[in-house]
């Protein structure tokens, strides 16, 4: 009887034991948070797009826009990509962008703007590159190829 | 039984012969009837429409249809008036997407336009009007006035609207997007003579809200 209690305890030691080591070790806590949570993703989404519309050279491809619609998605986008509690509801990114000639120019114009925007809310050096990483094999989808643009 | 299915025959014969002789009457006695829209406040009346609704009955139904084009993240043309049972096709001449868009009881529905997606027509089958928007641009908006009157005509840029009607009786309708004050409906009468009915409108370009659709 007695014996029994004390292999339970000792289990139960062992088990949150193995979990503060997991916690100090290894496992960080997920991108999402570090962005900032919903607060922080919704600001990033929110500053970059009012950026790049007002950009003279990103711009044209938000002009008569509705940018809450494009925030709205976009913070959602990056909640989802960055592990947060959301689910991406807008439509595949080629079919977002086709049509719109996006050059290789515009696209990196938009990264160096949401290094910015990441810099500007202090969020960590690792977390931007992560997030950068999670979102730069979009850029296919994106980017037009020059024939595609010259017709 | 026999009686009864006499005379439904019967009745079946007389009114085909009835109708008969009301196209025959329509086709020899349409007339003209043109409405010259002026409006107050000097905003060109183009966009306004005149609808007819014949007060001894409906011809009979057809199968029409129209296309609203989208160009420039604009509806091309931005009102139009079309029977009730018209199909409405929404080709997008721009090289973007467009989502079109209607939350109007009349008919609502969403619409994802890919630059050279097929072309799927949408059945306009409940009379009203149709406030269409896009989900993904600004400033867009368009009008769909469903009549189940084939009578109808869009008031050109120097205010003309001419319908071609048979004679009898009618009630006019008239509409615009932008006009301040609904316009009061009124009672015609058309025979063989051309007739000219005029119309003032009080439009506000800037008016932000839609005038509300005569029903």
């Amino acid at each position: 009887m007695t014996g029994g209690t004390n292999r339970a305890v000792v289990i139960s030691l062992l088990l949150l034991l193995g979990r503060a080591a997991d916690a100090a070790g290894t496992a960080q806590p997920r991108l999402y948070d570090r962005l900032g949570g919903a607060a922080g993703v919704a600001a990033i989404a929110d500053s970059l797009i009012d950026r790049v519309s007002a950009d003279p050279l990103l711009g044209r491809s938000f002009k008569d826009s509705k940018l809450d619609r494009i925030k709205k998605l976009l913070a959602e986008q990056i909640c989802d990509l960055s592990g947060g509690p959301c689910r991406y509801s807008g439509d595949p990114m080629k079919e977002v962008h086709s049509g719109h000639h996006i050059s290789e120019a515009e696209f990196y114009g938009m990264v160096a703007d949401l290094r910015d925007v990441l810099k500007k809310r202090r969020v960590s050096e690792p977390a931007a590159n992560e997030l950068l990483r999670q979102l730069a094999p979009m850029k296919r989808d994106i980017v037009e190829p020059k024939q595609a643009a010259a017709q | 039984m026999t009686a009864l299915l006499n005379r439904r025959h019967s009745d079946y014969r007389r009114h085909s012969a009835g109708l008969f002789a009301m196209i025959c009457a329509q086709s020899v006695l349409a007339g003209v009837v043109t409405v010259n829209v002026t409006t107050v406040s000097g905003v060109t009346p183009e966009d306004a429409i005149i609808v007819f609704d014949p007060l001894d009955g409906l011809p009979p139904a057809a199968h029409n249809t129209a296309t609203i084009d989208q160009i420039n993240k604009r509806f091309m043309p931005r009102v139009s008036v079309v029977r009730t049972g018209t199909g409405i096709t929404f080709p997008n001449s721009d090289h973007i997407r467009h989502q079109v868009y209607s939350f109007s009881p009349a008919k609502s529905f969403t619409l994802k336009l890919y630059a050279g997606s097929p072309k799927t027509a949408v059945l306009f089958d409940h009379p009203g009007l149709v406030v269409l928007g896009c989900n993904i641009h600004d400033n867009m908006v368009a009008f769909v006035a469903v009549v189940d009157s084939p009578y109808f005509a869009k008031a050109t840029a120097s205010g003309v609207a001419s319908v071609n009607l048979p004679a009898g009786r009618y009630r006019l309708r008239a509409w615009h997007p932008n006009s301040v004050a609904s316009i009061p409906s009124r009672e015609i009468a058309v025979s063989a003579a051309p007739l000219s009915i005029p119309l003032s409108l009080d439009v506000n370009s800037e008016s932000a809200s839609v005038a509300v659709w005569p029903e």
